[in-house]
């Protein structure tokens, strides 16, 4: 076990997946030479050479067909989407090409890419550099979505993003680049698929992911202190989702709260819902209690954009409303 | 001379058929050329059909709902309402029968009795405890009724226990419609509960999965005299209202010995037996630890002794304390465990020994134990019987299900499969 920071824990993927596999290289905005803008990258152009580590242009609906098409002619690339803001210029080439190629020529081709990127507000980056668009990409039907959480499932998820032959939507969050946790030595993988345990308790499950798990686990201290026993899920996958896991939870506590930092209509807390709904009906102890964004602009100023967004109170009191 | 409704000019070229979807006006009112009395929908979009004269809608011959052929007559348009056209006319062949009497049925329902907010939970345990929910005072949100109000309720009937068992020990969501695959059965250890394999449950390719529990450690009621034997009866009724047959069994250090002792049980077959730290197979077990837990009654007097169960406490899931003080009050389960200890571990040693059952056991035979196991010694599995297979999990300490979730898993897995094999 070593103690890193989320951001250390995926360079440390990429430069593991690039020793172990000459055909995964990088492209993206800023990444080479100056090392990326959250510096995920950093080091990397000058161990593995201009050609592995590529910068390009701001021009992210080609770099994504560039990305489709690397992947077809037999190499791993892995993108960098500088803000998850500007997924909507990559969404043309992931929905009518990475996610179908595989089904319409009969499974003739993969499609081994990864596209990082990172999205979430709570740092005063305005309306155009703070949302989280997980919804866009995991309504998407042959994408892979992952949004860790912790740097060692970071580490882990990215590695096994790396090594997968299908395109996996690899979801960061800019708030988690300098949070540090132990991250276990060696080959570190983590199954893309599988939900976490993150907190046990008995009374209510807190179904979260990305930055909105520390959020989460934030409010079950809360509710402790009050004598409430939250369970907290960290989903890792947003697709394909763990229903098991969820299930497990539910039909123990009964009650459940899901989160996501998406805006709230038609968001990925709505499609949680929906699955608790349809697999645990009869386990509800009370209606689902859903903690997402507000459906506006993510506001620059920091009193506004604390209003918008979800956060431990929000969570905390969804938690209570549930056990009312 | 009345003029009919039909789906002439309104409908696409491609269509077959059509469904009524709502008449925009009433027997008896008054329609002018040109006005929308009916929408109908096709395969392709949903179609809006005007009157073709000015008069009254004098009949409605294709309720909403009914399917339509394409020459079909919808409704007539007339001068006024004479008896003839008042009377229903009777649907044409094409026309499917509208199910009008359910919406009234419906209708007559909700007007007649008070309608009853409720949780679906609480309406599950009414229903299995025979409980007519309509008189029951909710206490949630609206005066929604939840499960608390069900369980208050047969509290006052003192019938609390044969009700709430259920939802244990039936099989958890997920199980249903894979027909008759043999449950993987997962036995918690002492002190524990279901919820003990949480981490594990994720890692086991979704097989169908049973958490019974044992007597005296949450829903299941405890026993006056537990011995080993009664506490492996009691868990093999939980699996036998499962309506398994047979399945592959893990226990995990008391639960380990219940489950060797169940592995020769005659009603449900036992295909193969994985214990994890079991029970009963030396003297050696940790009184201290015993006593410890036994008497912690916050979180800070609880939590050094939940830091022996494993190699490395960091481990250990967060507010895992506070969750099992959490379950001993919600199930007063301190009193009931502090008979099983006394009886089963008097005086900190083990005094149950379940050697003579795995001798006995031919099927697939695995035994994992941390070699950090600070509560009952990883030795123990020296003398066990050679067909027995033995993982010693090096950084790991009594809870290795907890420590290495996904390890225990494969091996747990590994376990089963060789079971098939055979």
């Amino acid at each position: 076990m070593a103690m890193m920071r989320y951001a250390e824990a995926l360079r440390s993927a990429l430069r593991e997946e690039m020793q172990r596999d000459p055909s995964v290289w990088l492209m993206g905005e800023d990444i080479a030479v100056y090392g990326g803008v959250f510096k995920v990258s950093k080091d990397l152009m000058a161990e593995f050479g201009p050609e592995r580590v590529r910068d390009t242009p701001i021009s992210e609906q080609t770099l994504t067909a560039m990305a489709v098409t690397a992947a077809m002619s037999g190499t791993r690339p892995v993108l960098e989407i500088m803000y998850a803001d500007f997924l909507p210029l990559s969404v043309d080439a992931l929905m009518n090409q990475a996610s179908i190629y595989n089904y319409i020529w009969n499974g003739q081709v993969t499609m081994p890419f990864v596209l990082r990127t990172q999205g979430g507000g709570g740092a005063g980056a305005g309306a155009q550099h703070s949302k989280s668009l997980d919804a866009l990409v995991a309504h998407i039907p042959g994408l892979k979505v992952v949004a860790p959480a912790t740097a060692a499932d970071a580490k882990g998820l990215l590695k096994a993003a790396i090594r997968d032959d299908h395109p996996v939507i690899f979801l960061e969050h800019k708030l988690l680049y300098n949070t540090r946790d132990e991250v276990p030595d060696g080959d570190h993988l983590v199954e893309i698929g599988k939900a976490r345990i993150a907190r046990v308790g008995s009374d209510v499950s807190i179904i979260a992911s990305s930055k909105m798990v520390v959020d989460a686990l934030k409010a079950a201290d809360e509710l402790a202190k009050e004598g409430i026993s939250a369970e907290v899920i960290d989903l890792r996958t947003l697709r394909p989702l763990d229903r098991e896991t969820i299930k497990a939870s539910i039909a123990r506590t009964h009650h459940a709260v899901v989160v996501n930092e998406g805006w709230c209509f038609c968001g990925y807390a709505a499609e949680l819902s929906a699955t608790i709904m349809e697999s645990c009906f009869d386990d509800l102890d009370a209606p689902v209690e859903r903690v997402a964004t507000h459906d506006i602009p993510i506001p620059y100023s920091e009193p506004l954009e604390s209003t918008v967004l979800p956060d431990a109170n929000k969570i905390a009191a969804a938690a209570r409303r549930a056990l009312a | 001379m009345s003029h009919e409704i039909t789906l002439a000019g309104g409908a696409g070229e491609y269509m077959e058929s059509a469904t009524v979807v709502s008449w925009a006006v009433e027997v008896g009112d008054p329609v002018r050329a040109g006005d929308v009395v009916v929408v109908v929908e096709t395969a392709k979009a949903a179609t809006e059909i005007e009157a073709g004269r000015d008069g009254v809608l004098a009949a409605i011959l294709a309720p909403e709902g009914a399917e339509v052929g394409i020459g079909a007559v919808l409704g007539r348009v007339a001068d006024g309402l004479d008896a003839d056209e008042v009377t229903p006319v009777e649907p044409q062949p094409a026309v499917a029968e509208p199910e009008a009497a359910v919406p009234n049925a419906l209708a007559k329902a909700e007007t007649a009795g008070r309608r009853v907010g409720i949780s679906p939970l609480a309406r599950r345990l009414a229903r299995q405890a025979g409980l007519d929910p309509s008189g029951i005072a909710g206490t949630g949100p609206g005066g929604r009724i939840k499960s608390r109000d069900i369980e208050r309720v047969l509290r006052e009937r003192a019938e609390v226990a044969p009700a709430i068992a259920p939802i244990v020990a039936v099989p958890s969501p997920g199980v249903a419609g894979t027909g008759s695959a043999a449950p993987l059965v997962l036995l918690h250890g002492f002190g524990a509960n279901a919820a003990a394999w949480n981490m594990v449950r994720p890692h086991l390719d979704g097989r169908p999965v049973l958490t019974p529990e044992l007597p005296g450690h949450g829903r299941e009621p405890a026993l006056a005299s537990p011995s080993l034997e009664a506490l492996a009866e009691a868990v093999l009724g939980q699996i036998e209202d499962s309506g398994a047959r047979e399945c592959d069994l893990v226990g995990h250090s008391l639960g380990g010995a219940v489950a060797a002792v169940l592995a020769g049980n005659q009603s449900v077959r036992v295909r193969s037996l994985t214990l994890i730290a079991p029970a009963g197979l030396g003297p050696e077990i940790d009184g201290g630890f015993l006593a410890g837990f036994l008497s912690a009654r916050t979180a800070e007097s609880l939590m050094p002794w939940l830091e022996r169960l494993a190699a490395d406490p960091a481990r250990l899931p967060r507010g895992y304390a506070k969750a099992v003080l959490r379950e001993r009050e919600r199930f007063g389960v301190g009193a009931a465990q502090v008979t099983i200890a006394q009886r089963l571990f008097p005086d900190g040693t083990q005094a149950i020994r379940i050697a003579a059952d795995l001798d006995r056991f031919a099927g697939p035979l695995k035994v994992i134990w941390g070699k950090g196991d600070r509560i009952i010694p990883q030795r123990h599995q020296d003398d066990l019987p050679g067909h027995a297979a033995c993982h010693r999990l090096g950084g790991v300490g009594h809870m290795p299900y907890l420590e290495t979730p996904a390890l225990v898993a494969q091996l747990i897995i590994q376990n089963v499969r060789s079971a098939k094999a055979s």
